[in-house]
């Protein structure tokens, strides 16, 4: 029994779920077909963009159904934008029920996208950066002691998740690295992803951040993965 | 006709490769930007062109061509030399007949020479070679005697009138690249106009015609008012509020200015709508590219010769989703015999050609592969998504170059 899985954009989530799905699921392989998942496998689908990836979902529902027995499990991951979480949350779990949705499922609403969930790599983002730019980010707000899900709007930028991409692309400037949605580069990485993970778990000295992304953390939990009998 | 397969190499400052690739009545090639969507059918048209006896540009390079005629399928086979150095040329130009001192316009420019062809191989579906040029010779089957000829033009239009070359030679001229450029600036003769009238008694004969189709238009206006009824009604169909379509002499249309009419004595073809509710006609510079784009395409298929090959490149462009799915439509289910080859990046146009059809195109370096859907495994599936996001998923088409 496999996952499906429908992720937000085509450029840069079908990069790093391939990279991270393996690291919370040891030995899983990609299916490049439905039929192809056989168990212990994910099948991965680009959404394209909001609200294109509702269809998606639609769809991906209606391959479930052919097969019950094929999929255990369907995991959305979209991007909240200038959304509010629940209220993006609850209106992919309305599509999912009126497409009559009957086998298990995990939405994760990225709080405001998946560059807000990079910047949470502490040991990456400088504290005291050469980058005029970054330095400027940092005071406006310092995703390494604040929340990068929490980050307030700049005037500069139209949206937050405009300005978490730019956030991180002075992040990785810095470093003489450069991140792109359609290559996130180190961000595709495993030791980026465990430091995500770090920061996604609340300990005595350091609060909880980057709670959406720590739904991705509990699926190991909720998600049995088994070959097809 | 048709085109049934199809090879290039360009040796050239910018070499390229494309593997040999077959094609359908309909082919839709699919692929990201970059992947050779475009260089393809630019390659096409340019060898359509050598075969025509025009200068293509194509030096250094080699192809094979195989094409579906009148007389059975025949393959062409040619390798040009490289590039000359360029010239410089002037030409005078007599524009205006009032001219006191007769000494016109000089424009300077510079030209290259046509590509010289170094082999040419010409066969018949068994192998066997009807032409073969090759060191200087051109050889015949059934003839011993090799003869010379001018190598700056292919031996497909310098023997186009022999029995065996001219099927080949008309299959080549019906290939046609669509493009906005040959809808502007359409000269008008009007004692070539006459001739032409008094020349096409049928529709079909007006389609055979070798005149621009903007030309074939008006005649279609002033001769078939049956015939452009039916693109006056396909196009008001797409677009209510067109009244009518008017093709003519610019100045019969109203449409050139006080100052062109009195400096200019030459005369161009116009196009212009009326809408309902619009005071004056719309030049054919001032509608909207959606609309010219539409009309264009609706002579095309209405006036292209019987066995043309269409070349369409993202034909989607400028087309809102008012024009697109009925352009879409008719270009899917032409009336005539018409081939077509379009490339295309838009959903509606990818989910509304069935899969068999598309050739997903891939590049690695300079070397452009175009394979058919079913060879893409990701395709072959029972899953409800659209083909077209299918596709995006595909890795061939997400790793389309490397």
């Amino acid at each position: 029994m496999s996952l499906y899985v429908v992720v937000e954009g085509r450029r840069t989530e079908p990069r790093l779920y391939r990279a991270w799905l393996p690291l919370l699921f040891p030995g899983i392989q990609e299916a490049p077909r439905i039929e192809d998942a056989i168990g212990n496998h994910f099948f991965l689908l680009a959404g394209e963009g909001y609200p294109s990836y509702l269809d998606r979902i639609r769809n991906a529902i209606a391959d479930m159904n052919l097969d019950g027995m094929r999929f255990t499990h369907l995991l959305v991951s979209v991007d909240a934008e200038e959304c509010s979480h629940d209220e993006r949350l609850a209106e992919i779990e309305d599509v999912m029920r009126d497409a009559g949705c009957s086998v298990a499922f995990t939405v994760i609403v990225a709080n405001c996208c998946i560059e807000a969930w990079l910047l949470g790599n502490r040991k990456f983002v400088r504290r005291n950066p050469e980058d005029e730019e970054l330095r400027s980010f940092l005071e406006h707000y310092d995703v390494r002691e604040h929340d990068p899900e929490g980050i307030l709007p700049r005037p500069t930028h139209r949206t937050r998740a405009a300005l978490c991409l730019s956030y991180l692309k002075a992040a990785f400037r810095e470093r003489k690295q450069s991140y792109t949605k359609h290559n996130p580069g180190p961000a595709a990485t495993e030791p980026y992803f465990f430091a995500l993970c770090e920061r996604a778990r609340a300990t005595a000295q350091t609060p909880r951040h980057l709670r959406s992304f720590a739904r991705l953390l509990e699926l190991p939990g909720r998600v049995t993965l088994a070959p097809l009998e | 006709m048709s085109i049934l397969r199809f090879e290039f190499q360009d040796d050239s400052r910018s070499p390229w490769h494309l593997e040999p690739v077959e094609f359908s009545e309909l082919t839709l090639l699919v692929g990201i930007s970059g992947a050779g969507k475009t260089l393809t059918l630019n390659s096409i048209a340019a060898v359509c062109a050598a075969a025509r006896g025009r200068n293509s540009g194509l030096y250094d390079c080699r192809w094979a061509i195989e094409i579906a005629t009148d007389a059975g399928t025949l393959t062409w086979r040619a390798t040009t030399g490289g590039a000359p150095p360029i010239q410089a040329v002037t030409t005078r130009v007599h524009v205006d007949v009032d001219d006191a001192s007769g000494s016109g316009v000089e424009f300077h420019g510079e030209r290259r020479s046509p590509p010289t062809f170094v082999e040419e191989l010409i066969q018949d579906a068994e192998g066997r070679s009807l032409v073969h040029r090759t060191k200087g010779e051109i050889r015949l089957a059934g003839s011993d005697r090799p003869i010379r000829m001018k190598d700056s033009e292919s031996v497909v239009s310098l023997l186009q009138d022999e029995e065996t070359m001219a099927p080949l030679f008309q299959a080549l001229r019906k290939v046609h690249r669509s493009s906005p450029a040959q809808w502007s600036y359409i000269p008008f003769d009007p004692n070539r106009v006459r001739q032409l009238e008094e020349s096409t008694d049928s529709v079909e004969a007006l389609r055979e015609a070798t005149i621009p189709i903007g030309q074939k238009a008006y005649l279609l206006q002033r001769r078939f008012g049956s015939e452009f009824a039916a693109v006056l009604d396909a196009y008001r169909e797409i677009f209510p509020q067109v009244r009518e379509i008017k093709i003519g002499p610019t100045s019969e249309l109203g449409l050139r200015s006080t100052e062109d009419e009195q400096s200019t004595s030459y005369e161009f073809l116009g196009i212009a709508i009326e809408e309902n509710g619009v005071g004056s006609a719309i030049s054919w510079e001032n509608m909207s590219s959606g609309m010219r784009r539409t009309l264009r395409h609706l002579f095309e298929l209405e006036l292209s010769p019987r066995g043309t090959v269409l070349l369409v490149d993202e034909y989607e462009n400028s087309m809102g989703v008012n024009c697109l799915d009925a352009v879409t439509e008719r270009l899917l289910s032409p009336s005539r015999d018409l081939r077509l080859i379009i490339t295309s990046h838009h959903p509606y146009v990818i989910n509304n050609v069935p899969m068999n059809l598309w050739r997903v195109v891939t590049r690695k370096g300079s070397n452009v592969r175009i394979v058919p859907a079913s060879e893409i495994p990701e395709l072959d599936t029972r899953s409800k998504q659209d083909a077209f996001i299918r596709l995006l998923n595909a890795a061939e088409y997400r790793e389309g170059i490397q």
